[in-house]
């Protein structure tokens, strides 16, 4: 019965890990593809200029 | 005359484990050069926290009553009520970042985020493996190769690992240059090491570099709340070092700072390394799987640049894409050098630079993510 209850317990927790890895994956990919659509776009408006 | 055998009598074999583990890290500390600042303070706060009696932990005194420790002091109050010893250090880590490299190539934040995936991994390995889904998720930040993230994770989420994950992060941080080239060469082929990639880096304004730090707090807080904390002081510290007007504070920030909190930071750990919590197999287990993450971050990354390459006109050297994961600058010199051994006219450094300046951003965002779960 101990053993039934701790591979439940196993189980639900690999579920929740295995959702972690896909929405985790997934919110740094939009965080970090956001930002880096937005730096492109600043360097391209900046249009090569260097003012530093 | 008893009193002067007390303590020699109270030593459990626990405590003598502790010394030996303390005296290692300070070995490797000054006899490999390995995270020195980190290590030698982590190992001799090792050895502190576990003399019987210890005067740097709380202790009941008869007669007295309980008298004040200072490594506990030094840890319920900068690290247990508020993180704000590993918050303060990444304003010195942001001011430390020149974030050049990357604004002027952005194809390379790419990297920063795939580079995360042994973070993910390793929590679900974590919780095959018996641990409980917020000690394992503490335990996969390790892969984030950024210590002050793994502490700050790990406290937050009430872990009971905070020790073995933070000598874990800071011991595999110091091995990236022997880690890294093992995974990198068990995925990628000679012919695909020696892709040569041209630097024609685009010129960054300084109003650009204003306004990234500020653009990645916003879109970071909007997306990953609990991110902000860690992603805004480290973006914080690279304000000021690119406003152009606090030169003073940008140098304290990357001196004094960054120095005064490293120093107390390794010892304060020191508190998480008592016999009684540090001593299991637990321990052993958080080692391997901090072993793991670090694998997989670096396999993430290079798989993650190959896979570009087949949609890809120009050809990305795949071990670029390793350079994603947060050890900086280690992780960009180790490609340089694997670059250099395989074609000594392939030049990767700044395209390295860039992907491990993003995995510095991306780690601190998956720290943000990870904690989001729970909240």
């Amino acid at each position: 019965m101990n053993l039934f209850i701790l591979l439940t317990v196993v189980s639900e927790n690999v579920t929740m890990a295995l959702g972690m890895m896909g929405k985790g994956m997934l919110g740094i990919f939009v965080v970090i593809g956001i930002i880096a659509v937005i730096v492109a776009i600043l360097i391209r408006l900046s249009g090569g200029k260097k003012d530093n | 005359m008893e009193f002067l055998w007390e303590g020699l009598l109270a030593i459990t074999w626990k405590q003598v484990v502790m010394y030996v583990i303390g005296a290692l890290l300070i070995f490797l500390a000054i006899k490999k050069d390995y995270e020195p600042s980190l290590l030698l303070p982590m190992g001799f706060g090792a050895i502190l926290v576990n003399l019987p009696f210890s005067g740097v932990l709380n202790q009941t005194m008869q007669g007295v009553g309980e008298t004040h420790g200072i490594i506990q002091w030094l840890f319920e109050v900068g690290i247990e009520a508020s993180e704000a010893m590993p918050l303060l250090l990444f304003i010195g880590i942001g001011a430390m970042i020149d974030f050049g490299p990357l604004l002027s190539n952005p194809r390379m934040f790419l990297f920063g985020a795939a580079a995360q995936f042994g973070i993910f991994l390793t929590i679900v390995l974590a919780a095959l493996l018996g641990f409980d889904i917020k000690d394992a998720a503490s335990i996969g930040i390790i892969g984030a190769a950024d210590g002050p993230t793994s502490i700050l994770v790990s406290q937050v989420l009430g872990s009971n690992f905070i020790g073995p994950i933070a000598v874990a992060a800071y011991s595999y941080m110091a091995l990236v240059p022997i880690i890294q080239p093992v995974a990198i060469k068990l995925v990628t082929t000679k012919k695909e090491r020696r892709i040569r990639m041209p630097y024609k880096p685009a010129s960054v304004t300084k109003t650009t570099r204003i306004l990234f730090p500020i653009i990645v707090t916003i879109i970071a807080g909007l997306v990953a709340p609990a991110s902000v904390s860690l992603v805004g002081f480290l973006m914080f510290g690279n304000l000021i070092r690119e406003c152009g007007v606090l030169a003073r504070l940008s140098e304290t920030a990357q001196n004094t700072l960054a120095n005064l909190i490293t120093l107390l930071l390794g010892l304060t750990i020191s508190f998480s390394m008592r016999a009684e919590q540090f001593v299991n197999v637990s321990t052993l287990m958080i080692m391997g799987l901090g072993l793991f993450a670090f694998v997989f971050d670096t396999v993430g990354g290079v798989v993650f640049a190959k896979i570009l390459n087949i949609f890809s006109k120009n050809k990305i050297n795949p071990m670029v894409g390793a350079a994603g994961i947060s050890a900086f600058p280690m992780s960009a010199r180790v490609i340089e050098k694997m670059g250099i051994a395989e074609d000594n006219q392939n030049h990767l450094l700044m395209h390295a630079v860039g992907a491990n300046v993003s995995g510095q951003i991306a780690s601190a965002v998956a720290g943000g993510i990870v904690l989001g779960f729970f909240m």
